[in-house]
């Protein structure tokens, strides 16, 4: 069966700075995201790969080319309407997690839940859900951030993200704070949401997480260097894992 | 050291520059105040000294006059000169007096007089005049309006005098109406023409002048009693002081006002200076930890925050103080039309001094106090952004159990977040409410109630005033009633007291005037009763006995009330028509009406002079004076509100920009957040606004709610400066509380254009940082 594409980019260019300081992130570049998909974006320190990611989420915009993201051009949008866009379409994990520090865990989820829904009592009721799904207890949900480890708190940023159903979820290395513990318990989180379904985009270094994944596409000189379909992650095929190795072996990882 | 007072100037260089702005105002209107409070009095003694203005005037009815009375005040211990006049007195009723009939006490005074004491100077003159002229002080031709080479008319007992103004005059004497009296200099045509007519009293003037070291009010009294002894009436009796105390009147109120102004200005800055530097330990507690790290001590970095708020606050007072020699000329100008003197404001080191040194004194001492929390810091957990002052916040309003739209609750929550700052938006609120109401409730009670003003400065404010032939009063008095007209017995007469003479208005009943001017007992009823100005309120008590004469009958009443008046400096009294004919044989044959709400005055008053000519001796529409003194007022107090406004709204705009600019300083990331989210700019700048609005609201309603109770405090404070005991201003709650709503919406409104900068902030910008 045919995938769907949800995220098409043609033709992309990315360009920092001007004159004699600009530097080209990518340019001609084309990738296709698809629904479902455990989408790893991988490569080299400055490949741009989080410039790409953001380019394809609108929170950045290119310099050249078009988005269609699920069926919308968002290239041509301005930051009102990309902010609008980004509402039902797009959940966003950070490294550095990102939570509002003066709100708990979830006046943070019910945040980005009201921009969706003015049913608060539907809002509370999937935050609790999806908090539960991450093993998070509802004590902890009335904390604030600076109160709770990395990892409760990444997970919370997940809850957050994913509070809107979105189209996406995308993530920029989302355990690169972590410790390893609290990384695989993310890191499952990811897996079980995209196993109910959900598309993720997923930026890293980290070749642990990338298993996570069931495509991994390597960026190098601005170009698309490699694309690996691992298939369905499961957490103990070893076979993933030589998979794995060797594409980013031959990538030059 | 330096690099680091740089940096910081540097990073925060719109906030100084506001900050600075907020200071260079402050100073502009404190020295504005001080060289006003320091030479506007100077000014008055050097030109009383340079005219060699007597110490001491009495006048007295030339018939009484005579060399043994010139050789007795001479004698008298404490005088060491003693000069006479000749001069003619009248109560003209000055016409075109803006528009208007203003009748006025007047000397009327030879101008080519060669005189050793109260000389007078020439300041401005036409090139040709005709014989028939005069001279009028600087306070008519401001004031009334009267220009050189136009004619200046007067009616006395219902003859017209005219006279072509030749020229302004300055003198120290009479140069205002603050004493109740005013001069005119004539030509010496124009004075022999007078000088037979019988509507002129020819009086002398003696123009004393008192020893070095003499107490003045002592010669005074010694003055009086001797005239007492020789049962000669005085028409006046003026001393330096009063009469420099009625001239600088205004000045000192606006001194007052201006000074109030700049302190609460102050207040506010300072306030805004703690809490800026409250914020930016807040905003840079990681790089503070840093720089302790590296050797920085805490007074380098205390040093640090709090020399560029004096550095720029100096540079502001600085420009301020140089920017206040601009606007000092333009205010001591418009004074100069109530005192009746001008004179060229100079630099005044000892207010510039006072200005710079104080105010920088306060912000230093404050931004120090506010900067002493980095003292605490470790460097350690400063840099691990650990605050050990900070309690750990609280999640106020949570958003799934908290009444209310989500929206709603965030502008909460961001509104709950800083205590400094609701504390600084409080303050400022408030204190601008006070200004805001203050001029808002003056210009009320001067446009919209003009009545409540001017029965606050006035005595009564009839609609016609009538003088009536002595045989025909109570036939006119029976006349008015058919026609509907209610008249009340009224008039005002000169009659001596102790130490000299005072107005004492005569009314038939006072519970039927309409402007009750008792602010402490009551009015006379019976023959034998009394109520007094505020000036004697520290000598005589409620109950105490006060002697009046006239015409050497003299009587004792009892007092039973103090009365206002601002005209006269609370040298006033008032006595009913039976205890005036205790006084004198004749009574004053005078009448106030009062006309309906829609009667047509100016008819009414044509009417009287064409049909019942014979009746009267003089009317005058006392409702057209009252006007015009509305205009007169109305017109200054309208400029004095506007300009009011525009610096409250200026400085609301400056420490908004503050206020906003650090919040979004502090808050760009979660407003980066938020953006991630699906934020838009719009949704972020509402809410930022929104949570600033809750605290401006009620510090505005509070302030309004309060304004009930401090506005009259304030009002009487400063009416009582200028004698005005009791003030019939109305403070509507509605209004204050509108003022409330919109000081709130211009907030609002000032809020949104200053958080365009929210606009700039990006979600990517999260991740770029």
């Amino acid at each position: 069966m045919e995938k769907e594409v949800i995220i098409s980019a043609k033709h992309l260019k990315k360009v920092f700075g001007s004159g004699e300081s600009e530097q080209v992130i990518y340019s001609d570049f084309d990738i296709d995201i698809y629904k479902g998909d455990f989408t790893v974006i991988m490569g080299a320190s400055g490949a741009g790969k989080s410039t790409l990611m953001y380019s394809l989420s609108g929170m950045d915009t290119p310099n050249a080319g078009t988005i269609m993201f699920c069926g919308t051009e968002i290239t041509g949008m301005n930051s009102d309407e990309l902010a609008v866009f980004r509402r039902k379409n797009c959940g966003f994990v950070f490294q550095q997690i990102y939570l509002i520090d003066k709100m708990n865990l979830l006046d943070n989820v019910i945040t980005a839940g009201s921009l969706t829904s003015r049913n608060k009592a539907d809002i509370v009721e999937r935050a609790n859900k999806l908090f539960d799904m991450v093993n998070i207890p509802p004590a902890t949900r009335k904390k604030l951030p600076s109160l709770i480890s990395g990892g409760e708190a990444q997970r919370a940023g997940i809850v957050r993200a994913a509070i809107n159903e979105p189209s996406a979820i995308f993530a920029d290395e989302p355990t690169g704070a972590l410790n390893s513990n609290n990384s695989d318990a993310v890191l499952d989180v990811f897996s079980m949401l995209n196993a109910t379904g959900q598309s993720i985009i997923m930026v890293t270094h980290d070749k642990k997480s990338a298993l996570r994944g069931n495509r991994v596409v390597y960026i190098k000189d601005g170009t698309i260097y490699g694309d690996c379909d691992l298939g369905t992650y499961s957490a103990d095929d070893t076979k993933r894992t030589k998979k794995l190795e060797d594409f980013l072996k031959e990538m030059g990882w | 050291m330096g690099k680091l007072i740089l940096h910081n100037l540097k990073k925060a260089k719109g906030q100084f520059v506001s900050f600075g702005i907020v200071m260079l105002i402050t100073a502009l209107i404190l020295n504005t105040a001080l060289v006003l409070l320091f030479q506007t009095k100077d000014a008055y003694d050097m030109l009383f000294d340079e005219l060699n203005t007597a110490d001491l005037s009495v006048t007295i009815p030339n018939l009484l006059s005579s060399d043994e009375l010139l050789d007795d005040i001479s004698k008298l211990d404490g005088v060491s000169q003693v000069n006479t006049n000749e001069v003619l007195f009248a109560s003209a009723a000055l016409q075109d007096f803006q528009d208007s009939e203003f009748t006025m006490n007047t000397y009327f005074y030879r101008v080519d007089d060669e005189r050793e004491l109260t000389k007078h100077r020439i300041t401005e003159q036409t090139g040709s005049t005709s014989d028939i002229s005069a001279y009028i002080p600087l306070y008519l031709s401001e004031l009334g309006g009267y220009k050189t080479g136009e004619d200046i008319r007067y009616i006395i007992d219902g003859k017209e005098y005219c006279f072509t103004v030749s020229g302004i005059i300055s003198e120290m004497q009479y140069g205002n109406y603050g004493t109740g009296f005013i001069g005119l200099y004539l030509s010496d045509q124009a004075y022999d023409m007078l000088q037979d007519d019988d509507n002129f009293l020819s009086v002398t003037e003696y123009l004393i002048r008192t020893e070095e070291n003499a107490e003045l009010s002592e010669v005074q009294t010694y003055v009086s009693r001797l005239l007492k002894d020789k049962d000669i009436p005085t028409i006046s009796l003026l001393d330096r002081q009063t009469t420099k105390g009625s001239r600088t009147m205004v000045s000192s109120t606006i001194v007052l006002f201006l000074a109030v102004f700049a302190l609460l200005v102050l207040i506010v800055s300072i306030f805004l200076a703690r809490f800026k530097i409250k914020n930016t330990i807040d905003e840079e507690i990681n790089e503070m930890g840093v720089l302790k790290g590296i050797g920085y001590t805490s007074r380098m970095l205390m040093f640090g925050q709090v020399i560029p708020y004096v550095l720029i606050c100096g540079i502001g007072l600085a420009l301020g103080v140089a920017l206040s020699y601009a606007l000092i000329p333009v205010v001591a100008n418009v004074l100069a039309v109530q005192s009746g003197f001008s004179y060229t404001p100079v630099f005044d080191i000892a207010a510039a001094c006072i200005t710079v040194i104080t105010i920088l004194t306060a912000v230093f001492v404050f931004t120090v106090l506010a900067s002493k929390k980095i003292k605490r810091l470790e460097p350690i957990n400063a840099i691990r952004g650990i605050d050990p002052l900070k309690p750990i916040g609280k999640n106020h309003f949570p958003l799934d159990t908290s009444a209310g739209g989500v929206g709603l609750n965030l502008i909460l929550k961001q509104a709950s977040e800083s205590v400094g700052r609701n504390v600084l938006l409080f303050a400022v609120t408030f204190v601008m409410m006070i200004l805001l109401t203050f001029t808002g409730v003056l210009l009320y009670n001067v446009n919209v109630r003009p009545y409540n003003f001017l029965t606050t400065l006035s005595e009564e404010l009839p609609d016609i005033r009538v003088r009536v032939e002595e045989e025909h009063f109570d036939e006119l008095e029976d006349i008015l009633e058919k026609e509907n007209v209610k008249a009340v017995s009224y008039g005002i007469s000169m009659a001596e007291y102790s130490d000299g003479s005072i107005p004492v208005i005569v009314c038939e009943d006072f519970s039927l005037l309409e402007n009750n001017i008792v602010y402490s007992g009551r009015h006379p009823i019976a023959a034998d009763e009394i109520a007094i100005g505020s000036e004697f309120s520290e000598n005589y008590e409620i109950g105490d006995t006060f002697k009046l004469s006239l015409n050497g009958k003299e009587y004792v009443y009892k007092v039973t009330g103090y009365i206002q008046s601002v005209n006269n400096n609370g040298l006033i009294a008032e006595i009913t028509d039976s205890g005036y004919v205790n006084i004198s044989d004749t009574p004053l044959y005078s009448l106030n009406l009062y006309m309906d709400e829609n009667a047509d005055i100016d008819s009414f008053v044509d009417k009287l002079g064409s049909d019942y000519d014979e009746y009267i001796v003089s009317v005058s529409n006392a409702a057209k004076e009252t006007e015009s003194m509305q205009m007169m007022y109305s017109s200054l107090i309208t400029i004095v509100a506007i300009v009011l406004f525009i610096i409250t709204v200026l400085i609301i705009l400056l420490i908004l920009y503050v206020i906003l600019l650090s919040m979004i300083t502090n808050l760009k990331t979660d407003f980066g957040i938020y953006k991630a989210m699906g934020f838009t700019s719009g949704q972020l700048i509402i809410q930022t606004v929104g949570s600033i609005t809750p605290v401006v609201l009620f510090g505005a309603l509070l302030s309004a709610v309060l304004g009930i109770a401090y506005l009259p405090v304030m009002f009487d404070g400063i009416f009582s400066v200028i004698g005005a005991m009791k003030n019939n201003f109305e403070i509507p709650l509605y209004m204050l509380l509108v003022m409330a709503v919109i000081l709130t919406v211009v907030n609002m409104i000032i809020g949104v254009i200053l958080c365009h900068p929210i606009k700039r902030i990006t979600a990517y910008s999260l991740i770029k940082e």
